[in-house]
């Protein structure tokens, strides 16, 4: 019950961490009745960063149902050290650089076109698909991972380094470079 | 720019598809564990690609600061089958090193990159290999693993990880397979000169070292020519003590098998199993890195002790020894403990003074002998009678004792010469007189039917030995060396 008593609006990060480490334990005991909930913290961050990866949204939503998968199999050999999101990316992050290998033995493969498949996609708002658009488009791919990581999932500059096997001045001024980018083809209607 | 980030969450929430009850289905359904099971036995390549991969895509900068972090070794394990093959771990278990330690070890490691992998991984990589190139099989299934971590608690902890991974791996429908799981013990000082001596394992070496504990006859250099299924079979055989745990039973399918043994070994003596008064130990035993069956066995005349070599069958050694003792018995063939007492009278007459008398018949040199020890008058003296004969053979008594000298009794009836006679005749010879000397023995013995007094003593920084002819009182031999 105490997952369920922490109010969403004070949690920090540490809070936040804690409760998944919590859920992570449940779930690696086999109760399954918590993994709703660990979906519910984690799948956001999950398909934003396959998707920044992969950049194809079918290949995305794929690495999201292995990585669950495998979580749910190797939950029982997490350590808690704080970092829960990030042992699970760093799960999803193998699993995307597995996808590449088969994507570059697979010759046949064409990027997606975006503005198509945003356009099919339900529940998008048309704004969200804009703001979608240009980040995959107009983003270089270390670019969106930086963006993603911050943005979407809330990690530090010096833990998304970690995360990417980076060095932190290059996140950072990749991310400001970034984000500027974005602001003002955004601010310009996504046209540029 | 918080405006940006936050319609950036947005959008990627949006589009997050829901895919939860695909995943509980397959999660529920075990699709989930084959997936794991089946990406694990792949990953040992899939990794390396992977790795790969991650430097084209993020250039040469990736991974310096993350790896150096992740280095620290805080386990070391090795593995022993015949390959042996050592592991460096860092704290999350993961290999940072990796080399072979003999040449099945290297050739079992191949061209494989395990570096980086987590020692599940790893194992999976090494036992398949292992069972691929034949060193695991139906007939020798059994792994040693030892860790090296001095966080007890851990090492208790990795053992039990690794223990459960490997016996899973070589376990069949037919055969469990033994891990012999140890922990390193730095203190063990002579199993790290045994190590380095015969260039195995030291978890290897402590394992040794625990199965001599148990039979003093064992040698470590030939037990370590033996494979870890022999060791382990024998380990069970004596029940020794190991530092960590045994689990599961080690395959003896490669080996004839006891009744085989036995029928070779009656083959051989052309007797048969009516003839015997019945096996008394068969025992699966080891001789220089060949595993044998040792059999022992009675007759009515005789015991035998038959060595058979387990793989092959092939008649290894044979001794016959003659029952002698039984024999004695019923046909009255030696002459009796009574006897023998009359004959050792005539040098100890005084049979009151006997103390500690005690006869036994052995085999010397193919002899049937009395061998019968006694103290008299503070002498410890040991005869050797034939026993068929009664004749002395041999006549020892210990180191000789200074305060004895005057109040010794010599077997006056021989009319040889007192210790006092003897030493005095070295000491003429030597020029020197009793009280100069130190450290004296004297030993009256009897060898090639001749009585005479062997005596060593020490003066300044020489050392004298002088053997005395006990009924002529000649110097039979006479030498003096420096004392170093």
């Amino acid at each position: 019950m105490l997952l369920g008593s922490l109010s969403t609006a004070t949690e920090n990060a540490h809070l936040k961490n804690a409760k998944l480490e919590a859920l992570l334990t449940s779930v690696a005991n086999g109760d399954t009745q918590h993994l709703g909930e660990l979906y519910k913290e984690t799948s956001v961050n999950i398909y934003s960063f396959a998707l920044s990866m992969l950049k194809n949204s079918h290949d995305a939503e794929d690495v999201m149902h292995d990585v669950y998968l495998t979580v749910l199999a190797s939950a029982h050999g997490y350590e808690k050290r704080g970092k829960p999101m990030a042992w699970i990316l760093t799960i999803a992050k193998n699993h995307c650089l597995m996808k590449l290998r088969q994507r570059n033995k697979n010759a046949d493969y064409c990027s997606e076109n975006w503005e198509e498949s945003l356009a099919l996609a339900s529940g998008l708002s048309t704004e969200d698909a804009v703001v979608l658009r240009v980040c995959l488009e107009k983003l270089s791919d270390e670019e969106l991972r930086i963006v993603v990581l911050h943005a979407v999932s809330g990690f530090k500059h010096r833990e998304i380094a970690d995360i990417l096997s980076l060095p932190l001045p290059t996140v950072l001024s990749k991310y400001s470079r970034a984000i500027r980018k974005l602001k003002d083809i955004l601010a310009d209607g996504g046209t540029e | 720019m918080k405006q940006t980030e936050n319609k950036i969450k947005n959008a990627f929430t949006a589009i997050t598809p829901d895919i939860l009850e695909t995943v509980v289905s397959d999660s529920a359904s075990g699709k989930g564990k084959v997936m794991y099971v089946k990406q694990k036995r792949r990953l040992p390549i899939a990794i390396v690609a992977a790795a790969a991969a991650f430097v084209m895509l993020f250039g040469a900068l990736a991974g310096v600061l993350v790896y150096t972090g992740n280095n620290a070794v805080e386990s070391v394990v090795s593995i022993d089958v015949n390959p042996s093959i050592e592991m460096k771990l860092n704290k999350k278990d993961v290999v940072v090193e990796i080399k072979a330690l003999n040449e099945d070890g290297q050739k079992i490691l191949g061209n494989m990159d395990l570096v980086g992998t987590d020692v599940e991984v790893a194992l999976n990589a090494l036992i398949g290999s292992m069972i691929t190139n034949g060193y695991i099989d139906e007939l020798a299934n059994s792994v040693l693993v030892s860790v090296d971590n001095n966080d007890a608690d851990k090492n208790a902890a990795l053992r039990e990880k690794l223990n459960g991974i490997i016996r899973s791996l070589i376990a069949t429908d037919t055969s469990e397979g033994a891990v012999i799981s140890l922990q390193i013990d730095h203190t063990n000082t002579d199993a790290a000169s045994l190590a380095s001596e015969l260039n195995i394992t030291l978890g290897k070496a402590q394992l040794i070292l625990d199965l001599c504990a148990c039979n003093t006859k064992y040698d470590p250099a030939a037990l370590a020519k033996l494979g870890i299924n022999e060791l382990s079979l024998i380990l069970k055989g004596v029940g020794a003590e190991v530092n960590g745990e045994v689990n599961g039973t080690a395959s003896d399918k490669a080996y004839i098998g006891e009744k085989k043994a036995k029928a070779v070994a009656l083959e051989y003596i052309s007797l048969s199993e009516d003839d015997i008064d019945g096996i008394i130990d068969i025992e699966l035993e080891h001789d220089d890195g060949i595993m044998l069956y040792e059999i022992e066995f009675f007759t009515e005349m005789n015991k035998y002790e038959i060595e058979v070599n387990a793989l092959s069958g092939d008649m290894v050694s044979c001794k016959k020894e003659e029952r002698f003792y039984i024999h004695n018995a019923l046909s009255r063939k030696y002459i009796t403990e009574q006897a023998v007492r009359d004959i050792i009278a005539a040098y100890c007459p005084d049979t009151e003074k006997w103390a500690g008398f005690e006869c036994e018949l052995q085999t010397d040199d193919g002899i049937v002998v009395y061998e019968v020890e006694l103290s008299y008058n503070g002498i410890d003296y040991e005869f050797e009678l034939n026993a068929v004969t009664g004749d002395i053979i041999c006549v020892e008594t210990d180191r000789y004792n200074r305060d004895n000298v005057v109040n010794n009794d010599t077997p006056s009836n021989k009319g040889l010469l007192t210790k006092e006679d003897a030493l005095n005749k070295v000491l003429e010879r030597a020029g020197l007189s009793e009280n100069d000397i130190k450290g004296l023995t004297i030993e009256l013995d009897h060898d090639d039917n001749l009585w005479k007094y062997e005596i060593e003593f020490r003066c300044g920084k020489y050392e004298y030995e002088a053997e005395v002819n006990a009924d002529t009182g000649e110097i039979i031999s006479y030498e003096r060396d420096i004392d170093d």
